[in-house]
């Protein structure tokens, strides 16, 4: 890599190349050669030359007639060799001149860093703490919008940054609805904070991405960001007895004739939304109860697709039952049908939606 | 050779050669390249002549380079470093002394620790440099303990050299600092008190450094600018979000420093002593009793005012900044106390 790029006359090219995969999650060639500030045709070439280190992760849908782009991502094993050498030679090519970054990304960048550690400091239940890092959140994206304002050297950036800023300011919101106790605003703060997450999972770093959707979730609402699968009837019930809110849709094909997918309107579904399946039990102590677990996951769950997540809330539950129904291969165990069951719910639904830990 | 023994060795051939590096490429090149073979060079008492060997082999041994590395088996390293340390001390305690009447910092201690490759907890702290510190303040232990970790793959001249900024940036921004808390992403104790630091440094490092003190100086700056720089490719999330809470508190005390430079005429003192004065009250302040608060209190403060001047240069708001400048001279004419302007949202 080194040599290459010390010989190659458009060293510093590559070098924005190699340093601007780093940063993002997956991207197409176009995306790369954005966030790069060079010409798509440079990238193509670079990650051509270092393929060894760039694995494919699939195809954007075609949004017009031709091949449909195709989506890489750094390896993990190759990132510490690529930071390594990307930064050794930012040093060299610093001193003849040539910039990493233009300064007005690195400055929005570094009030963006600051904003998200301030919202991310925050814990509701410490009145004026929340006040001040709230207001520091704030002002940092005040600052964040000034340097935008005023730099035009990073425009290709612009997205990426301006995604970052919404995802960090729509947490602000939602916290400080969860600050003030309003369960109503805490919803409606919710359903937009998801939106935004669904739109910036692609594009903002999962260093940012990741604990600011684990935080949007963790908020006390009601909100469903995904659909739901109830495999029987008596899931159904249980599902809308604890979600009022959930009503059918048709947006997913069924699974089966008596599996109905349930969302919750006031969020905007995309369309690849996978649903989580859920099938409720009663007495699972019961071989009865067990066998007729098993049989669905047998003849329903295991013909879903591969990613799909399960979901099995049972009424009793003791760690033994627990690692029986994990090992048909669900996802979770939930135990109860109260409100605690309720909170424990959304947030387990919203963190497989959105596949986070 | 052991880790301490190679700490030992450089720390004399860095403090031996000041004068010669920079002036020869050939030189500079060769000890940097033998600094990082620490592991398999020669034990310690055969470590100078088989360096003076190598240099001789590539024609880098000038006469007085020799000379310096052959008395330099004499230079009592802990002892150098005790030096900078308690002259550091010196200039922290007078200062805050003079500007407060009050030093929270007590005795401060220090020690040293050297560090191989990996340098951990990881290289964005330390810079290029692969020199860094760390700081409990006085109010926790009475005495403020300071602690530097010296990357001894790194350790020439010009990390030998930024010592007395760490030092500084250590004992200013931490020893007498009210706050319990030490969060390195606290944009007040690490930036705005950074660029204290940094003034200081720039007036005082001849008292400290007094070998070499423009050469401490360019470099002490060097280390200094770098750690502002929040470059996302060389660094870790928690280096990252360091240093853009460092470069937030340093805009808002720069922002700061040029407010008051146009109130000193009304104290007949200068802008930047004005500052210095401001930012040592501050860090005096009484602290709220939860780190987070402490942590909260400082974000607010340091974003406001960054927010106000960012404001104010682009046109969109400048009343805020207006409002701060007022309060600064209220300050000034003892009409408002260091509480108040910390209170400035």
């Amino acid at each position: 890599v080194k040599k290459y790029i010390v010989q190659d006359a458009n060293g510093a090219e590559t070098l924005k190349v190699l340093g601007g995969s780093v940063g993002m999650a997956s991207f197409s060639l176009r995306e790369l050669a954005e966030r790069s500030g060079v010409s798509p045709r440079t990238v193509a070439t670079v990650v051509d030359r270092y393929s060894s280190c760039f694995e494919k992760t699939g195809s954007d849908a075609p949004v017009r007639a031709g091949r449909p782009a195709k989506r890489f991502r750094l390896k993990d094993s190759a990132i510490d060799e690529i930071v390594e050498t990307v930064s050794g030679l930012g040093e060299s090519l610093r001193s003849l001149g040539v910039a990493q970054l233009s300064s007005s990304t690195e400055d929005v960048e570094a009030a963006l860093t600051s904003a998200q550690s301030y919202v991310l400091a925050i814990d509701p239940e410490n009145n004026v703490a929340t006040r001040d890092l709230l207001a520091a959140t704030r002002s940092a994206l005040s600052v964040a919008q000034a340097a935008t304002a005023g730099g035009s050297a990073f425009s290709p950036e612009f997205g990426r940054i301006d995604k970052q800023a919404r995802l960090i300011s729509t947490v602000a919101n939602l916290v400080e609805a969860e600050w003030q106790r309003n369960t109503a605003a805490i919803d409606v703060r919710q359903t937009e904070a998801f939106a935004v997450i669904d739109d910036t999972r692609d594009e903002v770093v999962a260093s940012s991405w990741v604990p600011l959707t684990v935080r949007a979730i963790t908020a006390p609402g009601t909100v469903l960001a995904g659909t739901l699968t109830a495999l029987d009837d008596q899931s159904e019930v249980l599902l809308t007895g604890l979600f009022p809110e959930l009503i059918r849709t048709e947006m997913v094909p069924p699974l089966c004739r008596e599996c109905p997918s349930l969302a919750d309107p006031r969020v905007q579904h995309a369309e690849w939304n996978e649903p989580v399946l859920v099938v409720s039990v009663q007495n699972l102590s019961t071989d009865q109860a067990r066998d007729q677990l098993e049989r669905t996951f047998r003849e329903v769950v295991r013909g879903a697709s591969d990613r799909a997540k399960s979901v099995v809330i049972a009424d009793q539950l003791d760690s033994g039952l627990n690692r029986s129904v994990q090992s048909l291969g669900a996802s979770s165990v939930v135990s109860g049908d109260s409100m605690d069951t309720q909170r424990q719910l959304t947030s387990l639904f919203n963190r497989l939606h959105f596949g986070v830990g | 050779m052991q880790l301490g023994d190679a700490l030992e060795c450089h720390a004399r051939v860095a403090h031996a050669l000041i004068d010669h590096w920079g002036s020869d490429a050939e030189l500079q090149r060769l000890l940097d390249q033998q600094l990082g073979n620490w592991e398999s060079f020669a034990p310690l008492k055969q470590f100078i002549p088989s360096l003076i060997q190598l240099l001789q082999m590539n024609g880098a041994c000038a006469e007085p380079v020799r000379l310096k590395l052959e008395q330099s088996v004499s230079i009592d390293v802990a002892s150098l470093i005790g030096e900078m340390f308690q002259r550091s001390v010196d200039v922290a305690r007078d200062l805050y002394d003079f500007h407060a009447g009050s030093w929270l910092g007590g005795a401060p201690q220090l020690k040293y620790l050297p560090f191989g490759m990996p340098i951990h907890p990881e290289p964005g702290a330390f810079g290029s440099y692969g020199v860094s510190g760390e700081c409990t303040p006085g109010v926790k232990s009475g005495n403020a303990q300071v602690c530097l970790s010296l990357a001894v793959p790194r350790l020439g001249p010009p990390t030998w050299a930024a010592i007395p900024y760490v030092l500084l940036h250590e004992l200013l921004c931490h020893a007498s600092q009210r706050a319990e808390s030490n969060r390195e992403d606290d944009p007040f104790s690490e930036g705005w008190m950074d660029d204290v630091a940094k003034l200081v440094h720039a007036t005082k490092v001849g008292l400290i450094f007094p070998w070499a003190p423009a050469f401490a100086g360019s470099e002490g700056g060097m280390l200094c600018e770098q750690l502002r720089r929040p470059t996302q490719l060389t660094n870790t999330d928690r280096t990252r979000q360091a240093r853009s809470a460092r470069k937030a508190g340093v805009e808002a005390a720069e922002a700061t420093r040029e407010a008051l430079a146009g109130l000193a005429g009304l104290k007949g003192t200068t802008g930047d002593e004005l500052f210095i004065c401001l930012s040592i009250r501050l860090n005096l302040v009484a602290s709220p009793p939860t780190e987070v608060e402490e942590f909260a209190r400082h974000a607010r403060f340091v974003e406001a005012v960054r927010s106000a001047a960012i404001n104010e240069k682009s046109g969109s708001d400048r009343s805020t900044m207006v409002r701060y400048r007022g309060l600064l001279r209220s300050w000034v004419l003892d009409r408002a106390t260091p509480d108040d302007v910390l209170s400035f949202t």
